[in-house]
């Protein structure tokens, strides 16, 4: 999350969906995001060094021009590789496909979520990446508690340890 | 008479004067654009949204009929599920509706439907119609 905006990836191959979505999310979402679009998992492979903090992602990709028949990765291969390389990315799949078992295969994979694409799924997308990023602003403090509690404990058994050795001596 | 039921001279004004037959010759204007969805749009939005959808869904029909007189279902299923996709933005209903059906008829049975291609055709030249009409969006420009 890089100066405190969110960073959401937006996957899909239809540039229409794309722009639709932005336009959505940052007309509606109740903080800044920077959001940015692209339209293949290469290319939102490409720029995983931004480390986004959610992608959203669509299961066909087909190219636009209709002359090229190069192959582009669908969203579940797309899934698997942005488990290696971002493992703290929340995954989400947005997809028409309402077969059940690609969203048993998206969530196996690693996907957080499942929304199937329809009128309102833009207002569905942006209350859930609203509530993820509410969830990450109040993780940290837990575990700062956490480590917190981790060290005073280390800290009692050297004590108890140095009491001792002290008193054996 | 007319004058203590002013709704019912009111239609009777409208039958009279032949409004209905105007609205009859508009290309479906209630059921072609799902109102709900078109009236979260801002003007400029309205623009860039049909103008960027005219500009797609031509391009996809155009290689739907390639697909079909080459028999590639496949590749047909793929861009009736993107056509679906798109038409779904903008709210356009029929348009995703015939869509969708062409797409599950390649995909479950391996054929085109011809039928709802032909269709789909119609209602895409009724869209630009009616997107003339409504925001003067001209499909000439490509």
């Amino acid at each position: 999350m890089a100066n405190d905006q969110p960073i959401i990836f937006l996957v899909d191959d239809d540039e229409l969906y794309l722009l639709r979505l932005k336009d959505h999310l940052t007309e509606k979402l109740a903080f800044a995001a920077r959001i940015l679009t692209y339209t293949s998992g290469e290319e939102c492979l490409a720029n995983l060094s931004m480390e986004p903090d959610i992608v959203v992602l669509d299961y066909y990709f087909t190219p636009n021009d209709s002359r090229n028949d190069k192959k582009l990765m669908n969203g579940i291969e797309l899934i698997g590789r942005l488990k290696e390389s971002a493992p703290n990315t929340h995954l989400i799949m947005l997809s028409t496909e309402t077969d059940v078992e690609v969203a048993n295969m998206a969530i196996k994979e690693g996907a957080k979520d499942y929304i199937i694409k329809y009128e309102y799924a833009p207002i569905q997308l942006q209350y859930l990446i609203g509530n993820i990023i509410l969830n990450r602003k109040f993780t940290p403090k837990a575990n700062y508690w956490k480590w917190g509690a981790i060290a005073i404990g280390v800290l009692f058994i050297l004590m108890i340890i140095y009491l001792i050795s002290g008193l054996k001596s | 008479m007319w004058t203590k039921v002013p709704c019912l001279k009111f239609s009777f004004d409208i039958v009279k004067t032949g409004i209905f037959d105007e609205l009859k010759s508009q290309p479906m204007l209630n059921s072609q654009l799902d109102e709900d969805i078109v009236s979260r749009f801002s003007h400029q939005q309205v623009i860039t949204y049909f103008n960027l959808y005219l500009k797609n869904a031509s391009v996809i029909i155009d290689s739907m009929a390639e697909d079909i007189q080459n028999k590639d279902y496949e590749s047909l299923r793929s861009r009736a599920h993107k056509l679906k996709g798109s038409s779904m933005v903008v709210g356009a209903g029929i348009m995703k509706e015939l869509a969708s059906a062409i797409e599950q008829h390649a995909k479950e049975k391996n054929k085109a439907d011809i039928e709802k291609f032909e269709q789909l055709k119609d209602q895409f030249a009724e869209l630009i119609h009616l997107l003339k009409i409504r925001y003067n969006i001209s499909y000439e420009n490509y």
